[in-house]
């Protein structure tokens, strides 16, 4: 387990780090393609882009971002949705980011069995 | 035989889980890749007012400039925030693309006339009561004459400081007056253009 984890770990925070650039690229796509007017646009990347520095290293909260943002009720389903589309980028980034980690984990369980049946079997002589 | 079977349901186990995960979209599961700049994205229809127009332009030109620097518009965008870093081929690409966008939007017929637009700018602009009235009562034919909007916008952009613009991104409120000096600045320019013999 120790030999797994310090496999796992350099390639899971390596994976972390490459996963920051396309996550930040979803997010400026999603935001510049809303039903929403400039301003309200560039309001809401200011609150995102504090929403960043406070949350480093970690995958941001984004709902505080949205509370602060003020929108007339006409535009607030489009924000709505902006928002639901944010979290499910995040999402998938970092489920991403995962992913290496997953199936590297996935192909070391199998070659635990051999320490575990060689236990075994000099347990049974 | 009793040997193997335990590396084997192990085998199957992981070979389970893994399926189930590439079964339900795991693979793809990945964040939404940005668009291609230099393909041209379909644009939708635009009232006749400043912000949706302005927000038209701006996306579209967006779409140029990052073509033109060889990036995606989402990169650009980033790039924009920390200008230390900007490549400084990027004022300038900015600049070309948003006259792209204009171009663009002229060709379609998607740019609104300027007596379209001109109630809204008059309520914004910060003109004496007096001179507002008067602007107010040009007929719409006379002002779409004289200011043309393709012109009109392709001298705005002209107007615009770019490097200025970029290092007021951070306040909002700051772009606003910037771009309706432009804008009046480009008029005038215009105006006495037609005036002149």
């Amino acid at each position: 387990m120790v030999v797994g984890l310090a496999i796992l770990t350099p390639i899971f925070t390596a994976d972390l780090r490459h996963a920051e650039t396309p996550a930040k690229e979803a997010i400026a796509s999603l935001v510049l393609d809303a039903p929403l007017p400039a301003s309200t646009k560039l309001d809401l990347a200011a609150q995102l882009g504090s929403r960043l520095v406070a949350d480093r290293g970690r995958v941001p909260d984004l709902p505080p971002a949205f509370k602060s943002l003020r929108v007339p009720a006409r535009q607030a389903p489009a924000a709505a949705a902006l928002e639901r589309g944010l979290e499910d980028q995040l999402k998938r980034a970092a489920t991403g980011a995962f992913r290496t980690a997953f199936l590297v984990a996935a192909g070391l369980a199998p070659l635990a069995l051999g320490p575990a049946l060689a236990l075994s079997d000099r347990s049974r002589s | 035989m009793r040997r193997l079977a335990l590396p084997l349901i192990a085998v199957l186990l992981v070979a389970t889980v893994l399926g189930v995960q590439v079964a339900a979209g795991g693979g793809h599961y990945l964040p939404r890749r940005p668009a291609n700049p230099c393909t041209p994205r379909p644009v939708p229809p635009i009232p006749p007012q400043l912000e949706p127009l302005a927000d038209q332009i701006v996306l579209l030109g967006l779409d140029s400039a990052a073509c033109r620097l060889g990036i995606s518009r989402e990169r650009l965008v980033l790039a924009l925030v920390d200008t230390r870093t900007l490549d400084p081929r990027a004022p300038a690409a900015l600049k070309a693309g948003l006259g792209d966008a204009v171009d663009r939007l002229d060709r379609e017929g998607r740019l609104p006339k300027v007596s379209q637009l001109l109630p809204e700018a008059l309520g914004q602009a910060n003109l004496p009561r007096i001179a507002k009235t008067i602007l107010e009562a040009i007929p719409d034919g006379l002002v779409d004459n004289v200011l043309p909007t393709r012109p009109l916008l392709r001298r705005t952009i002209d107007e615009l400081d770019v490097d200025r613009l970029l290092h007021e991104l951070n306040n909002p409120r700051q772009l606003n007056p910037a771009i309706q000096s432009a804008i009046l600045q480009a008029a005038l320019r215009q105006i006495l253009d037609r005036l002149r013999p």
